[in-house]
């Protein structure tokens, strides 16, 4: 059996299964365990991740999975929140993070397309008081990253991110990163703040 | 002169000499949106707008400075590998008011036409920004902001009712 939390995916991720099965071909029989700071999912963990994770559910699990999620954190809060995630993760465990492609949406901008998938990539659908990106990622972000908290960099590539807009298909860009940790994550002296929601303006 | 300044006060100083009134009820002979306009969200962006020029005499203007999406992209996709806190905060911001969206000046004018304003001037410049690094330590890079200007004119009737029909339609 193979623990795999899911971090942020709500009622589950769409994909989960498939980027597991494709990035840890290797894990069989998978368990997928839901944490969600929203309570409106229903999740198995109920847990905003800026906080620190209690204790009982620290080190129970192979595999994190955070999909779309760390974008919605401020840039400086990041480290410390991937930090909460890695304390679930047994020794040796994963943490599979897939984020919008940063340089990917540059490019785009500066090529003159400058659309609403772009948007989308950088700053969120909004569509919900949830949709809203904090920060964006380059493949060399997420690689300091790895390296700041410790971690085995196993994969770091970009793949097509499908993007509805108005009910129309675009395709973005997104980056796939697999780390594994090999150490006992240390407690980060970074203070995060209360997770805001975004007021909505009309 | 009536003013209505939104966001960076000090930005005001620039803007206008010393004998304006800054007030918070219109109307207002001009608006700023000192760095302000990509802290709304995008689809309310010419909701804002044209909410704003409401609040305008006839004549009346609203200045809105933005951080140059272009150009903060255009440092990002040149730096990977050492990028600058000023493009990154162009994109995101660096208080606790979160950058909902951003502006190439062709967007920019875009939202300021769609909202009713004729744009009267629309230009780029670098300004300095400051941060506060670990240690308390003060740091400071260029970045560029795009200043627009536009002019209302209040609609007639006939007129105004046409353009929310045309708006009905389109949303």
């Amino acid at each position: 059996m193979t623990k795999i939390v899911d971090v942020g995916g709500g009622k589950g991720s769409r994909y989960a299964k498939d980027f597991i099965n494709e990035y840890l071909p290797d894990m069989q029989d998978l368990e997928f365990v839901r944490l969600d700071a929203d309570p409106g999912t229903d999740p198995d963990i109920l847990q905003d991740i800026t906080r620190p994770i209690p204790k009982k559910h620290c080190g129970k699990y192979e595999v994190v999975y955070a999909s779309h999620v760390i974008e919605h954190i401020a840039f400086w809060d990041s480290l410390a929140v991937v930090n909460n995630l890695l304390s679930l993760l047994r020794i040796g465990g994963y943490i599979l993070i897939i984020v919008p492609n940063l340089e990917w949406a540059c490019k785009q901008v500066l090529a003159g397309m400058c659309d609403l998938s772009v948007m989308a990539v950088l700053w969120g659908g909004q569509d919900n008081e949830w949709m809203y990106h904090k920060s964006g990622y380059t493949k060399t972000a997420l690689s300091v990253m790895a390296k700041r908290l410790e971690l085995t960099l196993m994969q770091l590539k970009s793949t097509p991110l499908y993007v509805f807009i108005n009910e129309k298909e675009t395709v973005a860009s997104q980056h796939v990163m697999l780390a594994r940790k090999d150490k006992e994550n240390q407690p980060l002296r970074i203070e995060i703040k209360p997770r805001e929601r975004i007021p909505i303006v009309l | 002169m009536r003013v209505l300044i939104l966001g960076d006060i000090e930005q005001g100083k620039i803007f206008f000499e010393d004998d304006v009134e800054y007030a918070n009820q219109g109307p207002f002979d001009c608006i700023l949106l000192a760095t302000h306009l990509q802290t709304v969200q995008r689809q309310h962006v010419v909701q804002v707008l044209s909410k704003l020029a409401d609040e305008l005499v006839d004549g009346g203007r609203i200045i809105a400075t933005v951080p140059a999406l272009e150009w903060a992209c255009k440092e990002i996709a040149a730096n990977l590998d050492n990028m600058g806190l000023a493009p990154y905060t162009a994109l995101y911001g660096m208080s606790d008011v979160p950058y909902l969206c951003g502006f190439t000046m062709p967007w920019l004018r875009m939202s300021f036409e769609e909202a009713g304003l004729t744009v009267i001037e629309a230009r780029s410049d670098f300004y300095t920004l400051k941060f506060l690094l670990e240690g308390d330590i003060e740091a400071t890079e260029r970045a560029q902001q795009h200043i627009i200007i536009g002019l209302w004119h209040k609609k007639d009737p006939a007129q105004a009712i046409d353009w929310m029909a045309e708006n009905d339609k389109d949303s």
